[in-house]
């Protein structure tokens, strides 16, 4: 029956309403594989169940009345530790946090618990969702499943190594800076990046918050583009506030043929060179694109300076980060600003300056930011889709020396930047823009890598339509090995 | 021939339809009004006569084959000087903007002319659009039709004089703190502030910024509610970057029978007390609202502290207002916030703190404000509508010593600070809320007084029932003397 965990959620779904599999029958099988394999991983870190054995009996006896709670009726699922879910902790790896009690669900697990979803644990993060990898000293570190000494990612790393393992059905994560996009790439998964608004964040925070975060989005991981799609369309909606005469309308696919598709690659850049194996693997889908009469055309982008938009990223991406700093550290970062050189602009610096920015200085930026989202929309008049790499390398070891922005990394056997990873999520992030990553087989070293497909805003069910059809052709996701 | 003049908009759309009268004969009505009376009120400021005939003569002609260019058609009309009309100057009244000319049209500019009106010059504003009356050191001073020594209001004063004096037949305007609102009330026309977020100011600004302003909102000004029903159904649309999977969607009046309907009522308020002429009027609207059915609650509005509110509004708008400043002067502001004793909480200390804030002050803020919003939503489950006074006297005398913040207005022989004149319209314009301005009269001195129908998040269309159901109760716009 091991199988049976690397299925899709619609999958699922589909076999519990024929009655093949019971709700609590698929629900102790999940609860197996995580006693069997998270010791390992460690990827649920929270655990609730007993719960969720009542919830899926009462799935069962619900079916058996002819009762349908919706598509996710009695699938098994998690969700990202950064969701409130009633009763269960929410600390983003914070050890303050940790009794906090909570007591209400995010609009997000509201409207799955909604479809039906039976909900049995929360996935590890990063402290404070800030790294590439997920440890912190609340829960402590989770594996990648391809290769326990390497990381799975971050923020979201939780979410993709249970999917990857089959430890849970379909998973809910969050990204500001590729938290949805790099897990999904290290571990082999599908993982959607919304355009920015289109589904509440209301919930997925620290302390009661009402406005949505900038550039923050929560979306879907799962194993299946069709899973994608589905939690796409049970989730989408305004903000609350906004709901009364705000209406999210996510236009249809243009086509859901690839030979009618015009794609656009961005393969390179120098802020953040791309290494030979994941080059090797966006080569792959391109030749497989052709192969399907695709119009494959080689513009990479629109035409702004890429270091430049790198910098606006990186400004207005500390701005939120540090308005989330309590008083204390953030007065901190606010004299460590005050004492750097007016021609120092390192990484650091440009950080340092977004973080303790006067809203002024944040305005300019945001407007430089929102000619960016105006030369992405004549861009993608011209373009359906444009593939790009999420990260320039496959998983990489565990790495918890340091800080963030000072730590190194090799690509290609090149010193770079570790934080310059997000480069490939944060420039086309900043903009608003959706994005899938779907997985495009692995390297010769048996790692996966994933390839984002970037749309317009808005521009969302274009994104996971050409991350199913794509998976028709050079096949979809694949279990790692060892995990029958 | 002079009624015509002060006929509405919808009106003169249908009296051009039924080719009572022709396109360009109405222009050329309007056009010698403006010869006659504009001499002394000086609200026409930017003129474009020519073009305005030609297109007068195309619509004519038009109309004669049987073309319908939309329900504007023909119809003379002006729009504020901060609006973009391409090859007309856009300048704020700032000297050093004098030659900038613009290159294309504002957004609702383009609406107006799709649906057919005839555009024929711009009306005039303060420096930065930040004053309750008109003047400025490149057009000279705005005078209000009812008493030429007196001030129109401001921003949007020019707007308000032009239709009160029948110069014109429909206005755009905008407003950030009652700029719509207060002109309207000072002249005794129309005007509706609608929902922040749902009209676009697209090229509604300086130096082609494209980014929408916190706050501030683009609408219409008029001399009948079906004109501000019709322009704000003209001019809804999203910003440009949104549109392609937002839309506004703003909900019917949940009635339209004034006897159905209920009210609740905002009389005055510590922070900036309501004189008795203006008490007064409110009072008439509420008796006759009471005399025609409406249930009318004696509920103020919601349960937060008042005084938070205002210290909340204040930070946002000046945040978003001392950001256009020019370097050297917010460089200049920065040093004198940083001096402020910590104890003063002086409006002008609490203008610096705002204007000079960090990003991450503003975005908390900001949050606070959103607790406002959802304390307002919860409110208006309770009433349709919350009448409210839109400033605390009528037209005041012109007074154009020193900066707004250090002048102080006479209510009822008591000195109070000319800055919270805006308390009436920033406390609810802060959250967000419509709110439609209509004529309730005038006072004992002969002078117009009018009241605001504030509705909730997305209920412009609630406001804009509530307004045309009580002038049918109470009489609407009513012409100043000597405009024959």
């Amino acid at each position: 029956m091991s199988e049976l965990a690397f299925r899709s959620a619609t999958d699922l779904a589909a076999a519990i309403r024929r009655k093949e599999v019971g709700a609590a029958e698929l629900l102790e099988h999940y609860l197996a594989r995580v006693e069997r394999f998270d010791p390992a991983l460690n990827a649920v870190v929270v655990r609730d169940f007993e719960r969720a054995r009542a919830r899926a009996a009462a799935a069962d006896a619900a079916l058996a009345r002819g009762e349908e709670w919706g598509p996710l009726h009695g699938v098994p699922m998690t969700v990202k530790e950064a969701f409130n879910v009633a009763g269960l902790p929410t600390t983003w790896g914070l050890p303050e946090l940790k009794e906090r009690p909570i007591q209400g669900n995010a609009a997000t697990v509201d409207s799955l618990l909604g479809a039906g979803a039976v909900i049995f644990g929360k996935t590890n993060v990063p402290v404070l969702l800030s790294d590439l990898q997920s440890y912190n000293p609340v829960y402590g570190t989770t594996s990648n499943p391809w290769d326990p000494a390497r990381a799975p990612g971050g923020s979201s790393g939780g979410s993709a190594a249970a999917l990857a393992a089959g430890l849970t059905g379909l998973e809910l994560g969050s990204d500001i800076g590729g938290s949805i996009r790099n897990p999904a790439h290290f571990c082999g998964v599908y993982g959607h990046k919304p355009t920015w608004g289109v589904l509440p964040q209301l919930g997925h925070e620290l302390g009661p918050q009402l406005v949505p975060a900038e550039i923050g989005v929560v979306g879907p991981l799962a194993r299946s583009a069709a899973d994608l799609a589905l939690a796409m369309e049970l989730m989408v909606a305004a903000n609350p506030l906004d709901a009364a005469g705000l209406r999210i309308d996510l236009p249809a696919p243009r086509t859901r043929s690839l030979r009618e598709m015009k794609v656009a690659v961005w393969r390179d850049d120098p802020v953040m060179p791309i290494g030979t194996e994941v080059a090797a693997r966006l080569e792959h889908v391109v030749q497989a694109l052709r192969g399907t009469g695709a119009e494959v055309v080689e513009i990479e982008r629109p035409p702004f300076d890429t270091a430049e938009a790198w910098q606006v990223y990186q400004f207005m991406l500390f701005a939120v980060m540090a308005s989330m700093q309590p008083d204390e550290p953030y007065a901190g970062l606010v004299q460590m600003a005050a004492g750097l050189a007016p021609g120092d602009a390192s990484d650091g610096a440009l950080g340092l300056r977004g973080a303790t920015s006067r809203f002024r200085d944040w305005a300019q930026h945001n407007e430089r930011r929102n000619r960016l989202r105006a030369q992405w929309a004549s861009f993608f008049a011209d373009v359906d889709i444009l593939l790009a790499p999420v990260c320039p390398t496959p998983a990489f070891p565990h790495q918890h020396e340091g800080e963030m922005a000072t730590r190194m990394m090799q690509v290609d056997g090149q010193d770079r930047a570790y934080f310059r990873q997000v480069f490939w999520s944060g420039i086309t992030g900043m903009a608003n823009l959706p994005s899938t990553v779907f997985p495009a087989g692995p390297t010769p070293g048996g790692l996966p890598v994933g390839i984002q497909a970037i749309g317009p805003e808005y521009g969302d069910r274009m994104c996971i339509a050409f991350a199913d059809l794509i998976g028709h052709v050079i096949g979809g996701f694949q279990a790692p090995p060892n995990y029958d | 021939m002079s009624d015509l003049a002060f006929r509405s908009a919808t009106d003169l759309a249908a009296a051009l339809r039924r080719k009572e009268i022709g396109a360009l004969e109405l222009l050329e009505h309007y056009l010698a009004r403006v010869e006659r009376h504009d001499a002394a009120l000086n609200a026409v400021v930017v003129r474009d006569f020519d073009r305005a005939r030609e297109r007068a003569k195309a619509a004519d002609a038009a109309r004669a084959r049987g073309e319908d260019w939309g329900p504007l058609h023909g119809v003379p009309m002006t729009v504020k000087e901060s609006y973009n009309v391409a090859g007309l100057p856009t300048t704020w009244g700032v000297p050093e903007m004098k030659g900038n000319i613009a290159r294309s049209n504002a957004l609702a500019v383009d609406r107006m002319l799709g649906a057919g009106a005839t555009i024929f010059g711009k009306t005039n504003v303060p420096y930065l659009l930040s004053d309750l009356q008109s003047y400025n050191a490149i057009y000279g001073t705005t005078n209000n039709p009812w008493d030429l020594s007196r001030g129109p209001g401001g921003s949007s004063g020019g707007s308000a004089a032009a239709l009160a004096s029948g110069m014109t037949g429909l206005e755009i305007g905008s407003d950030i703190g009652g700029s719509i609102r207060n002109p309207a009330h000072f002249c005794g026309v129309y005007g509706h502030k609608p929902t922040w977020g749902i009209l676009s100011p697209r090229g509604h600004a300086l130096a082609d910024v494209i980014s929408p302003t916190d706050i501030s909102v683009v609408g219409p000004l008029a001399r009948s509610i079906e004109d501000l029903m019709l322009a704000v159904e003209l001019m809804t649309a999203r910003d440009p970057l949104d549109a392609p999977g937002l839309k506004v969607d703003l909900p019917a009046p949940r009635t339209r029978a004034l006897k159905e309907m209920k009210v609740g009522v905002w009389r005055t308020d510590p922070i900036m007390p309501v004189g008795a002429e203006v008490a007064a009027r409110l009072d008439h609207v509420v008796q006759a609202a009471r005399a025609a059915g409406a249930e009318v609650i004696e509920i103020e509005r919601p349960p937060f502290d008042v005084a938070e509110a205002w210290a909340i509004y204040q930070f946002l708008l000046f945040a978003v207002l001392l950001s256009r400043q020019p370097d050297a002067r917010y460089a200049e502001l920065v040093k004198q916030a940083e001096a402020l004793d910590p104890n003063d909480n002086s409006d002008r200390a609490i203008m610096l703190r705002g204007g000079t804030c960090r990003y991450r002050d503003w975005a908390i803020h900001n949050e606070r404000r959103a607790r406002l919003r959802a304390h307002w939503a919860e409110f208006f489950g309770k009433v349709d509508v919350l009448l409210a006074p839109i400033c605390v006297v009528p037209a005041f005398p012109h007074q154009q010593e020193g900066e707004p913040a250090d002048r102080t207005l006479d209510v009822d022989g008591k000195a109070q600070s000319y800055w919270r004149h805006i308390f009436w319209a920033g406390i609810t314009g802060v959250a967000l809320l419509p709110s439609t301005v209509f004529p309730a009269g005038l006072t004992p001195g002969g002078l117009p007084v009018g009241i605001q129908a504030i509705g909730p998040e997305y209920g412009d269309r609630m406001c804009l029932e509530f307004a045309r159901a009580i002038g049918q109760v109470i009489g609407g716009f009513q012409p100043p003397p000597g405009y024959d």
